[in-house]
């Protein structure tokens, strides 16, 4: 018997493989164990008909269900604490509406468990994400454009530029709310103890780097910056020289340019320099953080987010922009919050869920000071008025380059930066590590 | 009388093997459930999605085209070789370290054996993000890392350790700080399995082996060791296991980084699920990881089994 079992082991699993080398028709579309989706919502078909766009929001009285990256129930939290009021304040606005808010890990597991539920039609009415990730979702169909639910007004008060940044295949995907562009951050106390006087927002590369190594002494280093993935911090520095990670229609890979080249140099100039951590290349985001907020960093890269954590610590920081390369202008990179909607077959309910969005990505400022963690995408709304920190990323937000929208765009973050790393390390030089990003990246173009 | 001599005995024997096994099924039956929900679906599907295209809405067949391309990715590769260093010798070290140890603390006193077994199990019990949070400050590159305290006492220059590519034995010095970091964590089962095994051991095979003049390396070598033979394969094999799937040591520690340095088969695969989304790719690499393991699991078993007589 065991003879027997032991042998047909090996049989079957050849089985499977040679079957599943016969590939199936291109239209054996499956769907997921546990899904109940109609065929036709197959990757590059059509997604679940969506919401008319004569379904009025006013008219829906029912639940709602609002998914959070990094929400913990009972305001234990700051941003938590946001929530729960926007909630009060539209539930109270809105009789019959009755949202609840589901937290899930601001982690690539929480993405995933994101994911997953978009697989069906029981997953969150509407969720906040990063504007990167909408490519993946418009590419699979599972989102609920907003074209049909933008008011003019909405169209007019949305910054143009800001609403392409999330336009895919000529929709737009989410609702725009906010700009985190990377901002550099300057600890005052270091640069005061250096003797070294606080540039302006004019400064250039070559100011940056001669700063950077002023202040590095016992203890202190010039200059840290993120190397991740899931991160642009240091693509700051190859933009500032015109570099772009993908060209305009996103069909060639460029950062291994003589602009992205240079930008890359710089790191590995300070580096070498001593004027970064020699952990740098393996340096946490929160680590470059407290290292900032202990004074052991100088200069940092980072969003508007970490302004709120940074004056609770007690520092006397500036904030400026990337310094002018080559580029001969400010130019800075960042990534956009926004408010999604995903296809579902309730028309009511995802017109609901788009006022919910529209609301949280404007008016709610009226109700809930303190909403916006970073600048908006709205003209009528003045963050900084509320929030001085904030007035020097505002003022960046011209100079924000986004990302490529991209499907692909995780797998081309997740390629960028070991080859930055090693760069960095000296074990290639900046032109292979980027000719070698690409030589992973070109490919995914092609799909 | 024919009709009921068509279906009586069928049923006649599935009442009897009721009769017989019915009480043993029940009360495998909840384990069985849980494990086919658990395990057994879970791993059916993602046997099935491996040959799969992963949509959010939908997947499509296409057959053996995740294998062929994890197959002939680089970083798979490296990952791969990363994975085999770290293995071999962190098995090989743990195995040692786990016998010498068991063989140490076995003549002690009892309660002096107890209280060694109970500080050995510690590492199996605490968090594995602790211990690897608490390595990557111990291996900080800065010079306030205790490891380069240590090493400035004696006037060596701090080292990168787990931030540093640079090639260091046939890999680098990141993976090598990582490995380091795992065999001088004291191998908690292998120490417990190890000192109830030397417990089984007749005391009389030392007497006639110190009659006949031997000392401790030679009892060691000739008794301890063949007769742990069996305990050695299992542990082996476990500790190969949990080699291959060394992740939140990874994860932790390195984030795979430097460039591809530490990255692992497991931190690949998480990489390719939650990362990318592309949880065909994953699903194969997992499955490709399956094989590897089994198949070293099969040669070791080979190597290793034998009869062991008292």
């Amino acid at each position: 018997m065991i003879t027997r079992g032991t042998r047909a082991v090996p049989i079957l699993f050849g089985a499977v493989l040679a079957l599943a080398a016969c590939t199936g028709p291109a239209d054996s579309t499956s769907s997921p164990p546990g899904s109940d989706a109609p065929a036709s919502a197959a990757p590059g078909s059509e997604a679940p008909e969506s919401a008319s766009p004569s379904a009025s929001a006013a008219a829906y009285e029912g639940p709602l269900e609002w998914w959070h990256l990094g929400y913990t129930p009972g305001g234990d939290t700051p941003t938590s604490q946001l929530v729960d009021d926007a909630v009060e304040a539209y539930e109270a606005s809105h009789p019959g509406v009755d949202i609840t808010v589901t937290g899930i890990p601001f982690s690539d597991e929480g993405l995933a468990q994101l994911d997953t539920s978009l697989a069906t039609d029981e997953g969150p009415d509407i969720f906040r994400i990063a504007s990167d990730r909408l490519p993946n979702y418009g590419e699979q169909g599972v989102l609920s454009p907003i074209d049909d639910f933008m008011t003019e007004d909405d169209q007019a008060d949305i910054l143009p530029n800001l609403l392409e940044g999330v336009e895919f295949n000529g929709e737009l995907l989410a609702w725009p709310q906010w700009v985190p562009p990377v901002g550099f951050y300057l600890n005052n106390a270091i640069f005061e103890d250096a003797g070294v006087e606080i540039p302006d927002e004019t400064w250039t590369v070559d100011e940056f780097k001669q700063i950077a190594q002023d202040l590095t002494s016992e203890g202190v280093f010039g200059f840290a910056t993120y190397m991740g993935a899931a991160s642009v911090n240091e693509l700051t520095l190859l933009y500032a020289e015109g570099a772009t990670v993908l060209s305009d229609d996103n069909g060639e890979y460029t950062l291994n340019s003589e602009a992205g080249a240079a930008g890359l140099q710089t790191l590995v100039d300070l580096f070498e320099a001593s004027a970064m951590p020699p952990d740098s290349t393996t340096l946490p985001l929160a680590d470059i953080d407290q290292g900032f907020i202990d004074g052991r960093f100088a200069m940092i890269t980072g969003g508007s987010g970490g302004t709120a954590a940074f004056d609770a610590g007690g520092i006397e920081f500036t904030v400026l922009p990337p310094p002018i390369g080559a580029a001969g202008e400010t130019v800075t990179v960042g990534g956009m919050g926004t408010y999604a909607v995903p296809a579902k077959s309730d028309a009511a309910r995802v017109a609901a869920a788009h006022d919910l969005a529209r609301y949280l990505t404007g008016e709610v400022i009226n109700d809930v000071p303190g909403w916006f963690l970073a600048p908006a995408t709205r003209q009528s709304i003045d963050v900084a008025a509320q929030n001085p920190l904030m007035q020097p990323f505002q003022d960046m937000l011209p100079a924000v380059r986004f990302m490529p929208l991209s499907p692909s765009w995780p797998e081309i973050d997740a390629y960028i930066h070991p080859e930055i790393q090693l760069a960095v390390a000296g074990q290639k030089s900046a032109q292979q590590a980027l000719d070698d990003a690409g030589a992973q990246i070109t490919p995914l173009l092609g799909e | 009388m024919t009709t009921t001599n068509m279906t009586n005995p069928p049923e006649g024997r599935i009442r009897r093997f009721w009769r017989q096994n019915g009480a043993g099924y029940l009360f495998v039956a909840p384990s069985l459930f849980f494990f086919g929900v658990f395990i057994f679906f879970p791993l059916a599907w993602s046997f099935l999605l491996s040959f799969q295209d992963f949509g959010f809405r939908g997947s499509e067949w296409i057959g053996l085209d995740n294998y062929i391309s994890v197959l002939a990715n680089p970083i798979f590769h490296q990952s791969v070789f990363n994975t085999v260093i770290y293995s071999v010798f962190t098995v090989g070290v743990w195995v040692l370290v786990a016998m010498v140890l068991a063989t140490l603390i076995h003549p002690l006193p009892g309660r002096v054996r107890t209280f060694f077994r109970a500080a050995y199990y510690l590492p199996a019990v605490t968090s594995a993000v602790f211990i690897a949070l608490v390595w990557k400050w111990m291996l900080n590159a800065n010079p306030w890392g205790v490891f380069n305290y240590l090493l400035s006492l004696v006037g060596v220059e701090s080292l990168g350790w787990v931030s540093d590519p640079s090639p260091f034995l046939g890999s680098s010095v990141a993976l090598w700080s990582v490995i380091l970091s795992s065999v001088l964590t004291i191998p908690a089962v292998g120490v417990v399995l190890y000192s109830a095994a030397l417990a089984n051991i007749p005391r009389e095979l030392y007497e006639a082996a110190e009659s006949e003049g031997a000392g401790a390396w030679q009892k060691f070598r000739f008794i301890t060791v063949p007769l742990l033979k069996p305990v050695t394969l299992y542990v082996a094999i476990i500790y190969t296991i949990a080699a291959f799937e060394v992740f939140e040591r990874v994860y932790v520690m390195t984030g795979g980084g430097p460039g591809y340095a530490t990255h692992t088969i497991v931190y690949l695969i998480w990489r390719t699920a939650f990362r990318f989304t592309d949880y065909g790719a994953a699903s194969a690499q997992a499955f490709l990881l399956f094989i590897v393991i089994a198949t070293i699991s099969v040669i070791q078993f080979r190597a290793l089994r034998g009869e062991v007589e008292y």
